[in-house]
């Protein structure tokens, strides 16, 4: 009986794991997965650091630059691949905004999404 | 003007209550107008690295012809980031002069918040040397919708405030409507003895 129980709380695990893993990342995007960003005012500040990225494609969201859900706690980062794509940067702006970066995925020319580790900052 | 409405005017003016984060982005600037019968208080200020902001404050107290300048510095000086909330400690200060008679003043405090995108609660200490006063300050905020980010976010905020002087303590309690959009902060609070108005807003 126990490993029933098991069974059905990993299959549960792996749908909601499953679920996490499957948004939706766009050609040449960079998302960040932050902590803490709960409040618009605060995430504004977010969306201005990241607007100075040297590697922004700032056609796709115009003047916002950075797309920020917080529903999710994603930012979507468009990206202009002739320029040199620096992950660090971003993190460094968004800890300069004062939240933690906790995940990276990209999806650079359609290769598919990947997770990347996250590098630590210096505080 | 009585000396407790003089003094609940002073805790508008001189307990530096924070609307939002003392400390926001690194580069941040913000603009901040607090309005009421009695008291207008401006400021503007920037955050110069992600834990230490500076500004200026110039206060016109309307009803007694005195006004005072100030220079303000908050500092982080701790915050945790989670998935689901985030919560702060800050230090606050200001160093001043009132403008009438030429005396300087000084403010020291410490403010602590936790929020998520439902709850928020804030309490503040601060200590003024003008009249050897400390005030507690609590908010008690919430939403009823969860706003996303381009939404426009409506907060109801019960916020007391304790205003120690000598041995005696005054009270105040105040219901605050709080407007929330993009970089734009707006604030109404009334409760029959004092109004204010708040406008803010971070670039």
């Amino acid at each position: 009986m126990n490993k029933y129980i098991l069974g059905l709380v990993m299959l549960l695990a792996s749908f909601a794991y499953g679920q996490d893993s499957t948004f939706n990342i766009k050609k040449n995007e960079l998302v960040l997965e932050v902590n803490g960003m709960v409040c618009a005012m605060c995430a504004f500040g977010v969306q201005e650091g990241l607007s100075k990225l040297s590697f922004l494609d700032k056609k796709k969201f115009k003047a916002d630059g950075v797309e920020v859900d917080l529903d999710s706690q994603m930012i979507y980062i468009p990206i202009d691949l002739s320029k040199k794509v620096d992950e660090f940067e971003a993190m460094q702006l968004v800890k300069d905004a004062g939240y933690d970066t906790i995940a990276i995925y990209t999806n650079y020319d359609s290769k598919g999404i990947k997770k990347k580790s996250v590098p630590k900052l210096a505080s | 003007m009585n000396i407790k409405k003089l003094i609940l005017c002073c805790l508008i003016l001189f307990s530096g209550i924070e609307a939002a984060h003392p400390v926001i982005f690194k580069g941040g600037k913000v603009v901040w107008l607090i309005d009421s019968p009695n008291v207008t208080d401006i400021r503007l200020g920037k955050t110069f690295t992600r834990n230490w902001y500076s500004g200026i404050r110039v206060v016109d107290h309307k009803s007694n012809d005195e006004s005072f300048v100030a220079s303000n510095n908050n500092i982080l000086i701790k915050r945790w980031n989670n998935r689901h909330y985030q919560s702060n400690i800050y230090g606050l200060s200001s160093i001043g002069l009132n403008l009438n008679s030429k005396k300087s003043m000084y403010n020291l405090g410490l403010h602590a918040d936790w929020e998520t995108r439902r709850f928020m609660v804030m309490h503040m200490i601060d200590y003024a040397s003008y009249d050897q006063s400390i005030t507690h300050t609590a908010r008690l905020a919430f939403t009823p919708k969860i706003a996303s980010y381009k939404e426009t976010a409506v907060w109801i905020i019960g916020e007391y405030s304790n205003h120690q002087i000598d041995s005696n303590n005054y009270e105040n309690i105040l219901p605050v409507i709080r407007l929330l959009k993009n970089n734009y902060l707006v604030e109404f609070g009334g409760n029959g003895n004092d109004t204010f108005f708040t406008f803010m807003v971070h670039f």
